[in-house]
């Protein structure tokens, strides 16, 4: 597809068949991307009937809110969604607090083995979360830690650091060496110049770091999956798939809720920061 | 005298002190659960009790998996369904991140949108295009009613049951390559566009000679993006088809799942994860080797 600026002064017609072009691709790629959420966001505010009714109607009759007043009211709902935030939570802030001292280290001092420690720390972000369960699984129950916040909160955290130390280390390194007093002596004087000078420089670094590792935590579902059995340890994700399998006849409007439930923190998450995203995973694929 | 030489010492170790708890963390406990797993593939334990001590067998466990007919089967799977979704996904891609450069700043609220199917979690994905694929009241069958056609069994028949999951993936993959390329297009200079324009070259031979092999390294990354993503999908396959109907959607990683928690074979689900590590090693060489004066 030919750059629209530069034939825009030449050639006006050509410039507007381009333009049109454009908008009917993105117009059809909007189509694919939204009609699955489309459809079931839809379908949250039916009733099972209506859900069978043909011809087909993408909207629902009436506007209730009884699926999710349902969903919202259900007494281990609390627990679900106290488990997913406390999870996320902690992994967040336990990968923001681990991940500064590495990627400060290898952005801005000069140390024996740097290079192979900076490997030992890059190459897992090749191993997939799925492929470690099976051993993981393994090692938390040996260690008594099967049901418990420790597994889930360690198993998160270190699945998050490789990505956090990458990022931070990127921008550190963007960040010129006048700027601190790099002759400190002590941990106290590193300390404040971390929290002082670092973080505040590189806010977006962090919330890009904050945004992926709340995202991965939220979502997480191999692991909860695995390492937990009882159903006061359940996720949302946990209880999403749970849900789907349990029901005998599908109530698709309250499966439907269920989902758009657990999605809506994440995407406003999203998009109170959305900027500061888009632009980070730009800039990272830049580097 | 005494103090700064404490100090220098103090100095010198500050960096391992900083990388030490996540060296611990991630290099510590993922090569620790990797051992275990190798370890594992080589011995046998008794049904139900895997931390009971286990008789070393060689190579046994290899040679009864790569016999198995399940075990083909899910590297075959795996296979078409990577290829599918690297084939659509960079096709979509491609299309999805021309269009919103081409229309600059009109597009700029869809590259927020863009990247919504990558946010959500994979079981809610799943339940959506389960829905979307339905049977009975799913909206591509009412659609097919509406039109006085046939409803179609998606996931239960074989062939349609993998297009479905592989949509499904396609979806939840294609923002992110799509961010990708858009940000290789955005460091692509205009004015080798209005060079091209001036020596008469058309829209064709500018994209095929001018675009896409200054594209090459973020071309590279998204379909590194989707290969990898695929090879080892669990999160939306598991929750839309739990592997059916009878074995046509089964991943490796689902496969090995299984092993190891429904038939209690942790043996036989160690050597599937050795086998999907040194598939995402080889892939790994394959592109670095492919890209190696891109990326």
């Amino acid at each position: 597809m030919p750059n629209s600026k530069t034939h825009a002064g030449a050639n006006p017609a050509y410039h507007r068949i381009a333009n049109l072009i454009a908008w009917t691709f993105l117009t059809l790629m909007m189509v694919w991307l939204f009609l699955p959420l489309i459809w079931s966001v839809t379908t949250t505010f039916k009733t099972a009937i209506e859900t069978y009714r043909v011809p087909v109607k993408i909207l629902p009759e009436n506007l209730s809110f009884h699926n999710y007043i349902k969903i919202l009211t259900d007494a281990s709902f609390p627990r679900y969604l106290f488990n997913t935030v406390y999870l996320t939570v902690i992994t967040t802030l336990l990968t923001v607090i681990i991940s500064i001292w590495p990627a400060y280290a290898f952005s801005r001092m000069k140390f024996k083995f740097q290079h192979i420690l900076l490997l030992f720390i890059m190459i897992p972000r090749l191993i997939p979360r799925i492929s470690v369960t099976i051993p993981l699984y393994k090692i938390i129950v040996s260690a008594g830690l099967l049901n418990t916040y420790t597994a889930l909160i360690i198993t998160y955290t270190m699945t998050s650091l490789p990505f956090a130390v990458w990022i931070l280390s990127g921008v550190f390194q963007s960040i010129p060496k006048e700027i601190e007093d790099s002759a400190f002596v002590d941990g106290a004087q590193l300390i404040q110049t971390m929290f002082r000078i670092m973080i505040p420089i590189a806010s977006s670094g962090v919330v890009t770091v904050i945004i992926f590792t709340v995202r991965e935590a939220w979502n997480e579902f191999p692991f909860v999956l695995s390492f937990t059995n009882s159903a006061t340890m359940r996720t949302l994700p946990y209880q999403l798939y749970m849900f789907r399998d349990t029901l005998g006849i599908e109530d698709w409007p309250l499966i439907n809720t269920f989902a758009i439930v657990t999605i809506i923190p994440i995407l406003v998450v999203y998009f109170i920061f959305s900027k500061k995203v888009t632009s980070g995973i730009i800039q990272g694929a830049l580097k | 005298m005494k103090t700064s030489l404490f100090h220098k010492r103090r100095k010198n170790l500050m960096p391992y002190l900083m990388v030490i708890p996540t060296i611990l963390l991630v290099t510590g406990v993922l090569g620790y659960a990797i051992l275990i797993a190798l370890k594992d593939s080589f011995y046998k334990y008794p049904l139900l009790s895997f931390n009971a001590k286990g008789t070393f067998v060689g190579f046994d466990n290899y040679a009864k998996l790569l016999a198995d007919y399940n075990f083909q089967n899910a590297v075959g799977v795996t296979f078409i369904f990577v290829f599918g979704t690297v084939l659509l996904g960079i096709i979509l891609s491609f299309i999805l991140a021309l269009s919103i450069y081409h229309l600059k700043n009109k597009a700029r609220i869809f590259r927020t949108l863009t990247l919504i199917p990558y946010l959500i979690s994979g079981v809610a994905a799943a339940i959506m295009w389960r829905f979307l694929f339905n049977g009975e009241v799913g909206f591509i069958n009412h659609v097919i009613r509406t039109l006085g056609g046939t409803p179609i069994s998606w996931l239960s028949n074989r062939y349609l049951a993998l297009m479905v999951v592989t949509l499904a993936n396609v979806w939840k993959m294609f923002p992110m390559s799509t961010m990708l390329l858009l940000a290789g297009l955005q460091v692509i200079d205009p004015d080798i566009y209005d060079a091209a324009t001036v020596d008469g070259s058309n829209w064709h031979s500018t994209f095929f000679k001018i675009t896409l092999p200054l594209l090459g390294s973020y071309l590279a990354t998204s379909l590194i993006w989707l290969t990898f993503g695929s090879f080892n999908m669990f999160n939306i396959i598991y929750p839309l088809t739990s592997g059916g109907p009878n074995r046509a959607t089964e991943v490796m990683a689902i496969y090995m799942y299984d092993l190891a928690f429904q038939h209690l074979d942790f043996s036989s689900a160690s050597v599937v994860m050795i086998f999907l590590l040194m598939l995402n090693l080889g892939f790994s060489i394959f592109y670095s080797r492919i890209f190696r004066n891109k990326v």
